[in-house]
């Protein structure tokens, strides 16, 4: 026995359990049922036969060479009669039962956009979720190439990929627009085919699986709710697909209104909610049939910034929660430190970077992610700078590059600022003062015309005491300095 | 304030009720008062007479049958106009609106002349199409096709600026039946049924072309609009305004129960 879910499902939907006989059917389905909750001992009527209607001893032959009235058992026997293909087609679109959910919950008013995690020992107790504790693979990415359109036109999306993330990661893609990683998140959805490559979910090949069956869980930038339905059949949908019975429906619905904060909202459509609302039930939608992989495609670009800050620390504690592979792409590297355990830094189809958020702020390995990850000085080597200022660095440096470097990349609030020489410091001079509050922007200007910008903290800027065309000594700590590769443009 | 349409709001509610009576309340209140003139059993006499009955059914049924091959091939058309390019495509989508604009009787006679017992099309084919229902539903069909197709492709071209909708169907295990049921269908729902009610009630309406091209004989293909005007050949206005109130009222019924169809809350 593998993933409960999938068997419940392939039960349902693959040729290959048709021939199953009821009794394994049985087991499988109570299975399915145990994933949600444990309505394990409520059995199922066996419900076997196609139409209700007393069966004739002797079966009506009709021209396709079966009987209207034949039981399911007959019926899935004879493969290539009338009674099969009408039940593949009757159970390809009408899963188990069809009853509506109709659920008494009042719709009560609550806070728009109130996203912050309850209180684990408020209301919504960390005991009634820990059973929502999902099972989650590893992923696996193998040498998967993408190529949009033929012939001159043709655009290299992906480059050869290769990633490997661990079960329940936490990880971003994160890179400028036009770089894949939407293109790679849709790939591991199964959305977009690669051209060669592999994508393996645990141990499992999953390149060639329907999107259908890969188990997996989408969440788009515009929501993709469905309007012609409320709230509760949205969350609903994919259980309902999966031919979960109604009661299971109904309890994980209730569960998932409750994980997301939207109880009392069950009812209404998603034009009546806001849009941080509208995300945390697209969320709800994708978790609902328990997938493995959770993979969201820059989930908060569409909702303005004080609810995209509230729902990033919602997304890592809902994760904590959760603790399935979730996998999320955005162009916000702000975002992507805050929210993600692991960061996949992208560029022009590239990976640029693997690493946890410090590795990767703090030790970038190409210039693209030393920029892209945040504001950065470009220096060029010049007789402007006092001579052993960048002596440390050339040392540190040697290990990487044969060459001398020419130019150096450096962090803002890296650069130092003292009012007196020494060894390893380079004359210059203020050029202006930007006072933001929490911090203060100094830009100087060395004697060769290259400006740099300091960001100092309020503390340190009160002790230098600056002022406009004042002459400073300004010093690299050695650690930081970052050299910029000749082929480099940003 | 720089909208020019500023000036329209200054327009006397009155005059909107002047205009309104004289072009839609006026006419029909003066055919319901005309009616009610009658004494009743009379009334009932004419609306019930075998004739009428025959021509309301046969109405209501070769617009029905209009209707939904127009609901099959109309959807077809407008897809295939919406997501499939072709070279002289955009002719095509101006060739729709000709049978609004071509007068019935022109179209009644192209389509006399096209099938009637000495074309070359009977000599190929000997189908009997004129003188029958089936050339009443054929003329319905054109005169009712571009209503369906005007009012789908709107909705289609929305719905292909969101493949998303369908997209997330297909991650949560949906197959392509069952995205067309829950999520397709109901999004191009209210299209299809205003295009249904227009097409429908344009079908009713058709007389131009129905008269050439049928029999007229009373039980086989005479339908309501051709028998009011026999009716008013034969002096006999009566009849004429009781048949035409009943058929009103009768559509009226009709297109009211295909608007609550349409009664959705989502937006």
């Amino acid at each position: 026995m593998k993933k409960p879910m999938q068997l419940g499902y392939l039960s349902l939907n693959t040729d290959s359990n048709i021939m199953m006989d009821s009794r394994q059917r049985m087991g499988l389905r109570l299975e399915n049922g145990r994933l949600d909750g444990n309505n394990r001992s409520k059995k199922r009527p066996n419900r076997t036969r196609l139409f209700p209607i007393t069966t004739h001893p002797t079966p009506l032959p009709i021209a396709c060479g079966t009987a209207w009235n034949m039981t399911l058992e007959e019926a899935k026997k004879n493969r290539r009669g009338l009674g099969h293909v009408l039940f593949q087609f009757l159970r390809s679109i009408i899963p188990s039962s069809e009853e509506d959910v109709t659920m008494e919950s009042s719709a009560t008013e609550t806070d728009e956009d109130s996203v912050e995690w309850r209180d684990q020992n408020g209301m919504t107790s960390s005991k009634k979720h820990s059973s929502r504790k999902l099972s989650s693979v590893p992923i696996k990415i193998r040498h998967l190439h993408k190529t949009f359109g033929e012939g001159s036109e043709s655009f290299i999306a992906l480059r050869d990929i290769n990633l490997d993330f661990e079960a329940g990661a936490l990880v971003a893609l994160v890179g400028p627009s036009g770089s894949g990683k939407s293109t790679l998140l849709r790939i591991i959805a199964g959305l977009e085919t690669c051209d060669n490559g592999q994508i393996l979910f645990g141990d499992e090949d999953a390149t060639n699986i329907r999107v259908q069956d890969r188990r997996i869980g989408f969440v788009f930038q515009h929501y993709a709710l469905f309007r012609h339905m409320t709230v509760e059949q949205n969350i609903e949908f994919g259980l309902k697909i999966r031919g979960v019975d109604k009661k299971t429906r109904k309890k994980k619905v209730a569960e998932l209104l409750d994980l997301m904060q939207l109880s009392g909202l069950g009812h209404r459509f998603p034009s009546q909610i806001s849009g941080g609302q509208r995300q945390r039930v697209a969320l709800a939608r994708s978790l609902a049939p328990d997938p493995s992989v959770l993979l969201l495609d820059e989930p908060f670009a569409a909702l303005d910034a004080k609810v995209r800050r509230g729902l990033r620390a919602w997304l890592r504690r809902l994760h904590e929660e959760v603790g399935v592979t979730t996998i999320f792409v955005t162009h916000d590297q702000l975002e992507a430190l805050e929210v993600a355990s692991t960061l996949v830094v992208m560029n022009r189809g590239r990976v640029e970077q693997v690493g946890t958020p410090s590795e990767v702020y703090d030790n970038p390995q190409t210039p693209f992610v030393m920029s892209f990850m945040g504001e950065v000085n470009v220096l060029k080597r010049s007789r402007a700078l006092g001579e052993n200022t960048l002596v440390d660095l050339e040392n540190a440096q040697k290990f990487r590059s044969q060459r001398a470097p020419e130019t150096f990349m450096l962090r803002p609030h890296d650069i130092q600022i003292d009012l007196a020489p020494s060894l390893y410091t380079t004359e210059a001079t203020v050029v202006s003062i930007v006072f933001l509050g929490w911090q203060v922007n100094v830009d100087v200007e060395l004697s060769d015309g290259q400006v740099l910008q300091a960001h100092l903290t309020k503390s340190t800027f009160e002790k230098l005491n600056l002022c406009r065309g004042q002459t400073v000594y300004i010093r690299f700590p050695e650690k930081t300095m970052y050299q910029v590769e000749d082929d480099y443009s940003i | 304030m720089l909208n020019p349409f500023r000036y329209f709001t200054t327009l006397n509610p009155l005059l909107l009720i002047i205009y309104f009576s004289t072009v839609l309340f006026l006419p029909i209140l003066n055919l319901i008062l005309n009616v009610f003139k009658l004494p009743l059993n009379q009334i009932l006499t004419i609306a019930t007479n075998p004739v009428a009955l025959s021509a309301y059914y046969l109405t209501l049924k070769l617009s029905l049958i209009a209707t939904l091959i127009n609901l099959c091939f109309g959807s077809c058309i407008a897809y295939v106009l919406t997501y499939i390019s072709f070279w002289g495509k955009s002719f095509i989508d101006i060739l729709i609106d000709i049978p609004i604009a071509l007068p019935t009787s022109l179209a009644g006679l192209a389509f006399y002349r096209t099938y009637q017992t000495d074309s070359i099309l009977f000599k190929i084919v000997k189908l009997q199409l004129i003188h029958s229902p089936s050339a009443i539903i054929m003329v319905m069909i054109f005169v009712s096709l571009p209503f369906i197709i005007r009012n789908l492709q709107p909705i289609l071209l929305e719905l292909d600026s969101k493949k998303e909708i369908q997209e997330s169907a297909i991650c949560l295990g949906a197959n392509s039946w069952q995205i067309f049921l829950f999520v397709i269908f109901p999004y191009i729902k209210r299209s299809l049924i205003t295009g249904s009610i227009l097409s429908f009630a344009r079908s009713i309406a058709e007389f131009g072309s129905v008269i050439i091209i049928s029999s007229n004989l009373p039980y086989k293909d005479l339908v309501v609009s051709v028998l009011i005007a026999q009716k008013l050949e034969q002096y006999d206005y009566q009849s004429a305004t009781v048949i035409g109130t009943i058929m009103l009222f009768i559509s009226l019924f009709i297109l009211l129960m295909l608007n609550l169809l349409d009664r959705s809350s989502y937006d």
